[in-house]
């Protein structure tokens, strides 16, 4: 015990002094980001009142109208629709990477699919409003195409890195003497798939929709050009065919001409609270499963 | 010598390379002073830089003016930013640029906030603009000429008393209204807001869709059938069809030309400014800029971006 606090004292060399310098400025960094928002956003839920604030039905900044909860409720609304389309793609992508495919095809598809994450976010936004949109609005015969369910396409494609280069890496990492027993013991490879590696690899692929989920959540650019920027939860609320807004939407587009300092103003960085807030319960669930992760798995 | 010694070298001819290829350009770019009215020499304006912030409206004037000053006057740094009316006016407040562009007054809270710090708003008008309604080439296909609207009758269309475009007058097409509006910030909005909602005690339905800048407004009018927006008269092109307005129902109904502006009967339209702290110190490059924005070659700028000049262009 003691010579390990001492190990963590003494610096052997400039290098490792140097090193912690560095490493301990992002997150000093991080932490006065951190307190930055909490500090601009506290006064919106103060001078609205937290419920008042959170669950609004109406959000009209140009009459003052500063009610959260549509863009709330869009927000979820288009990243769950966003994850009901690439969890199956993308843990099946995984699947046939990591059990089925031969080498040469896997080492084929998983750049293709990594560039997919490197692709700017602008780039996507620009084919969901030109392409997507006006090929939506045709064929399902709606009067807007900017509609969550082209949110949900635009944010499913994106995600879909996430998904599969994750979940495949984990299935991979699944001891090899799992599945020799597992056929030993007579199952098919289906069988074996189903029953033993995906079990274990469970809580690394539910960790990679979590930070799915947190990457489509906090999307901008995208979602701000082609969810339609509407405030008004659908009727039926589950009506993926009708413009909702989302709380970065409304963050981008409100942000520039806000009047430092006004009520607006501190109701944006509220806004930045509650996303805040979601990100970080969803990363520390991430974090809780990929720590349940059993032996010999790698995340 | 090893792999630095390269790295020096290229980069010292590269820079080597950059100088001397300024120094060629210099007499060039200087050759072109003395187009406009000179200024004396010896004056220190010419080696300032100013930052000049706001309203996407005037940002095509405040860009093109400011390329054509820093073509006479080579040595000066004039940065152009857009953002909206609200962004000048907080950025002017908390000392962060040094002209505000905007297309509409300050707000009261925004002059309070002035007040509080010390910063007196002076508006310089450049150029007046109007505001064209308009709407999907689909909502007029029925009719011989072009749609005629009264303000309030706009007005009721945007704040949704009226669903269908049937209810506004018949002949149009008995489908549902799409509604788009401006960011709250935007001085287009609020001039909008100021003709077409407030005199009649309106407010912008919920399920208005909110675009953040001129050229997206039109390009969602353009994409969406049955849809209805406004956008500065500068932007107005493409496949959107204009929304002849009058005051009072019986006309008479004004089409957004530059003309009908110009003459003051198109009611939708208003001043552009340019926003100091304080009157700009005689001299400087504020004053400068600001003054070539109001001479003759800064006001045919202004007309190229498609608004109504205010001061002679002779």
């Amino acid at each position: 015990m003691r010579s390990k606090r001492l190990k963590l004292l003494c610096f052997k060399d400039k290098v490792e002094i140097l090193l912690s310098i560095l490493a301990s400025i992002s997150i000093v960094i991080l932490f006065l980001i951190i307190i930055f928002v909490l500090k601009e956003g506290f006064p919106a839920f103060i001078r609205l009142g937290f419920s008042s604030f959170l669950l609004g039905r109406r959000w009209a900044p140009y009459y003052e109208d500063f009610g959260a909860f549509p863009l709330l409720y869009g927000s979820i609304l288009i990243v769950f629709g966003s994850l009901a389309i690439s969890v199956p793609l993308g843990v099946s992508t995984a699947i046939f990477l990591a059990e089925y495919s031969p080498k040469w095809l896997s080492d084929m598809i998983k750049p293709v699919i990594e560039l997919l994450a490197s692709i700017p976010s602008i780039i996507y936004g620009f084919f969901g409003l030109t392409f997507l949109a006006p090929k939506i609005m045709e064929f399902l015969n709606i009067s807007m195409g900017k509609v969550a369910l082209t949110a949900s396409m635009v944010l499913s494609i994106m995600t879909l890195p996430t998904i599969v280069s994750i979940s495949s890496e984990v299935i991979a990492s699944v001891p090899k003497e799992y599945r020799k027993a597992s056929l030993a013991l007579g199952a098919t490879k289906w069988q074996t798939v189903k029953s033993v590696v995906l079990p274990a690899a469970k809580p690394g692929i539910i960790a990679s929709l979590l930070l799915a989920f947190g990457r489509a959540v906090g999307e901008t650019v995208a979602v701000l050009m082609v969810c339609g920027c509407v405030p008004q939860i659908p009727s039926p609320p589950w009506n993926y065919l009708e413009p909702v807004h989302a709380l970065t939407a409304a963050i981008a587009l409100d942000m520039g001409e806000v009047s430092w300092g006004s009520l607006h103003y501190h109701v944006l960085f509220g806004l930045g609270v509650i996303l805040l807030a979601i990100t970080f319960i969803v990363n520390m669930i991430a974090d809780f499963f990929i720590k349940k992760a059993p032996r010999g798995v790698q995340i | 010598m090893g792999k630095t010694g390269v790295l020096t070298v290229a980069i010292a001819a590269f820079i080597v390379g950059l100088l001397s290829g300024s120094f060629a350009l210099a007499p060039l770019l200087s050759a072109n002073q003395g187009l406009t009215y000179a200024y004396p020499e010896d004056s220190s304006w010419r080696t300032e830089s100013i930052r000049v912030v706001g309203s996407t409206t005037v940002l095509p004037i405040a860009s093109e003016c400011a390329l054509r000053f820093m073509e006479l006057y080579n040595t000066t740094s004039i940065t152009v930013e857009g953002g909206g009316s609200g962004r000048g006016y907080s950025e002017l407040i908390g000392g962060l640029c040094d002209i505000a562009t905007a297309s509409r007054k300050p707000k009261q809270g925004e002059l309070d906030k002035a007040e509080q710090e010390g910063v007196t708003l002076i508006l310089h008008k450049i150029a007046i603009d109007g505001i064209a309604i308009i709407v999907h080439p689909s909502v007029t296909q029925n009719l011989n000429g072009p749609l005629n609207l009264t303000l309030e009758e706009i007005g009721k269309i945007f704040a949704g008393v009226y669903s269908k475009w049937s209810e506004v007058r018949e002949g149009l097409p008995d489908k549902e209204i799409l509604v788009f509006v401006r960011e709250h910030g935007s001085g287009t909005r609020a001039t909008f807001e100021e003709f077409c909602m407030e005199p009649y005690g309106l407010e912008v339905k919920t399920g208005a869709s909110e675009v953040p800048s001129n050229p997206a407004m039109r390009q969602s009018v353009e994409q969406t059938p049955y849809s209805i927006g406004y956008i500065g008269l500068g932007f107005l092109s493409g496949n959107v069809e204009a929304v002849c307005v009058a005051v009072e129902s019986g006309g008479p109904f004004y089409a957004p030309t530059y003309e009908n502006v110009k003459e003051g009967v198109y009611p939708l339209s208003r001043y552009l400014y340019m926003v100091t702290n304080g009157i700009p110190e005689s001299g400087s490059l504020i004053d400068r800029f600001i003054d070539f924005v109001k001479s003759p070659e800064g006001q045919r700028i202004v007309e190229r971006c498609g608004y109504i000049a205010i001061y002679p262009k002779e």
